[in-house]
């Protein structure tokens, strides 16, 4: 059961199919993360001489160091990916001189 | 921070951990960082250029919202947090799919149970909660999909950890904890012998009410069958004695005057208000005399509307329609007519909230809660 009932997904982005492509863009993020883990196993297991078998990764126990390590990867993976997001916040945090950024192609879509 | 094992609580392969964990990155990304930076982005850009154009400032919600629509920052910003909390179901429902009729087995067989579980197939959900999956969550809570189905309890037991990145507790019980220490620390001559939790879940409150008072007989219902039968074989894996049971919150089984504390943790915000008032008349049945009605509290009152638009993002984005009736209902007056005595009405007043800390930026007091409420019967 993956659907869920209710009022249907808000608009975004103006157009419904650009959101839903937000969506696989962020589920194929998931598991380009996923495989950065996985990676990282790997290199765990190599450092303690074993091979990396499935079975091997499976029973794998992450370290508190191991999880704190990955959560920064990811926080910074996230950052890198929606550099041009939080470009837009920085102008905000820099004050009023900054450019509104986005304006400008929103003023023309809301035309 | 890593969930406390018990019997019911999904396994995840390496792969699913990981993809769980990096939902959890995503959503503290969106509650730390972008939702805060909208109300920057309305301060700095949005609100001047509305003004610019028009003359006045946002006087609405409506114009508060068509100030930011224009914000590239605002409008992905958004997107980003509705795709985290679709994937966060998705991604734990893929794993939970994987290992169902295990689950379903594990709640099916307790060994040497010290409380007791039963459901009503008799009993049906109440129509608003077919209409709307609150969080998208699929199937909502109370969705079976078979015999003997857990689904949607593990589902909400999982993606509540993650939901939060953790900052739930390893049982999901730091509200719980909080709430019932609250109320010991300020009525320390209170014992009750026998407590009710409303809308009991997965059981992330009962179990610190039993363990806060380990002589009192705890109750927890739910108007969902899969939430029932997990909540008990998860309590009894941890050890925990309660008796939970299929009902409606607003007409229970239950004998009159039969508890001593009728109680609820995140119930109330995701009811309509005819049912929050019902509950708090079937409270007031419940109670023997001196017993005690005790909530938790929605956001305090929004100031002003664009207070109200910053922190109602989960009303619009996630399917929380009912959070906006509870926040705008007088509860001192909504206690009065279940019943009680308008001067045994008390709060904690004003709260830190124990998670989302984020959520609401550099405006701290639009992240804290309003406060636990609470009622005595004469």
């Amino acid at each position: 059961m993956r659907a869920a009932r209710g009022p249907k997904r808000p608009d975004y982005m103006g157009n419904p199919d650009l959101d839903r492509f937000m969506m696989m863009f962020t589920a194929l993020m998931s598991d380009v993360s996923a495989l950065r883990d996985r990676l990282d196993t790997h290199e765990q297991l190599a450092i303690e001489g074993k091979v990396a078998t499935p079975d091997a990764i499976e029973a794998f126990e992450a370290s508190p160091e191991d999880v704190a390590r990955r959560s920064a990867l990811r926080d910074a993976f996230l950052k890198r990916i929606f550099r041009v997001v939080f470009e837009d916040l920085e102008r905000a945090e820099r004050g009023p001189d900054g450019s509104v950024s986005g304006s400008d192609d929103a003023e023309a879509r809301n035309a | 921070m890593t969930q406390t094992r018990h019997a019911v609580l999904p396994d995840q392969t390496h792969d699913e951990a990981a993809r769980e964990a990096f939902v959890g990155n995503m959503r503290k990304l969106f509650t730390e960082q972008l939702w805060p930076g909208t109300r920057d982005v309305y301060e700095t850009q949005a609100r001047p250029a509305f003004e610019r154009k028009t003359g006045h400032a946002p006087a609405n919600i409506r114009e508060v919202r068509e100030s930011l629509e224009p914000s590239f920052f605002y409008r992905t910003a958004n997107l980003i947090g509705r795709s985290a909390q679709e994937m966060l179901w998705d991604t734990v429902g893929e794993s939970i799919e994987r290992q169902l009729d295990d689950l379903n087995a594990k709640a099916a067989n307790v060994p040497a149970p010290q409380g007791t579980m039963r459901v009503n197939p008799d009993l049906e959900a109440p129509r608003y909660m077919d209409m709307v999956d609150i969080h998208v969550m699929p199937g909502n809570f109370h969705t079976e999909l078979g015999e003997g189905d857990v689904f949607a309890a593990a589902l909400y037991d999982r993606g509540v950890h993650h939901f939060a990145y953790g900052g739930m507790g390893p049982e999901n019980e730091f509200l719980g904890i909080a709430m019932s220490g609250w109320l010991k620390a300020n009525y320390p001559d209170f014992a009750p012998k026998r407590i009710l939790d409303m809308g009991s879940g997965p059981g992330f409150s009962t179990l610190p009410w039993k363990r806060l008072y380990p002589d009192a007989e705890v109750f927890g219902i739910d108007v969902s069958a899969p939430m029932v039968r997990y909540a008990h074989a998860r309590a009894e894996s941890l050890g925990v004695a309660v008796h939970y049971s299929q009902q409606d919150a607003a007409h229970t089984d239950f004998e009159d005057g039969s508890f001593d504390l009728v109680t609820s943790c995140l119930l109330t915000h995701e009811n309509p208000v005819p049912q929050i008032r019902r509950m708090f008349a079937e409270s007031n049945r419940l109670l023997r005399s001196g017993g005690m009605m005790f909530i938790d509290g929605a956001h305090p009152p929004a100031r002003d509307h664009e207070d109200e638009f910053f922190t109602t993002w989960f009303n619009y984005n996630a399917n929380e329609p009912f959070a906006t009736g509870l926040r705008k209902l007088d509860l001192k007056e909504a206690f009065a007519t279940a019943g009680f005595p308008t001067d045994a009405y008390f709060t904690s007043g004003a709260r830190e909230a124990v998670y989302l800390k984020g959520m609401a930026g550099k405006a701290k007091r639009s992240s804290a809660s309003a406060g636990y409420r609470g009622t005595i019967k004469p």
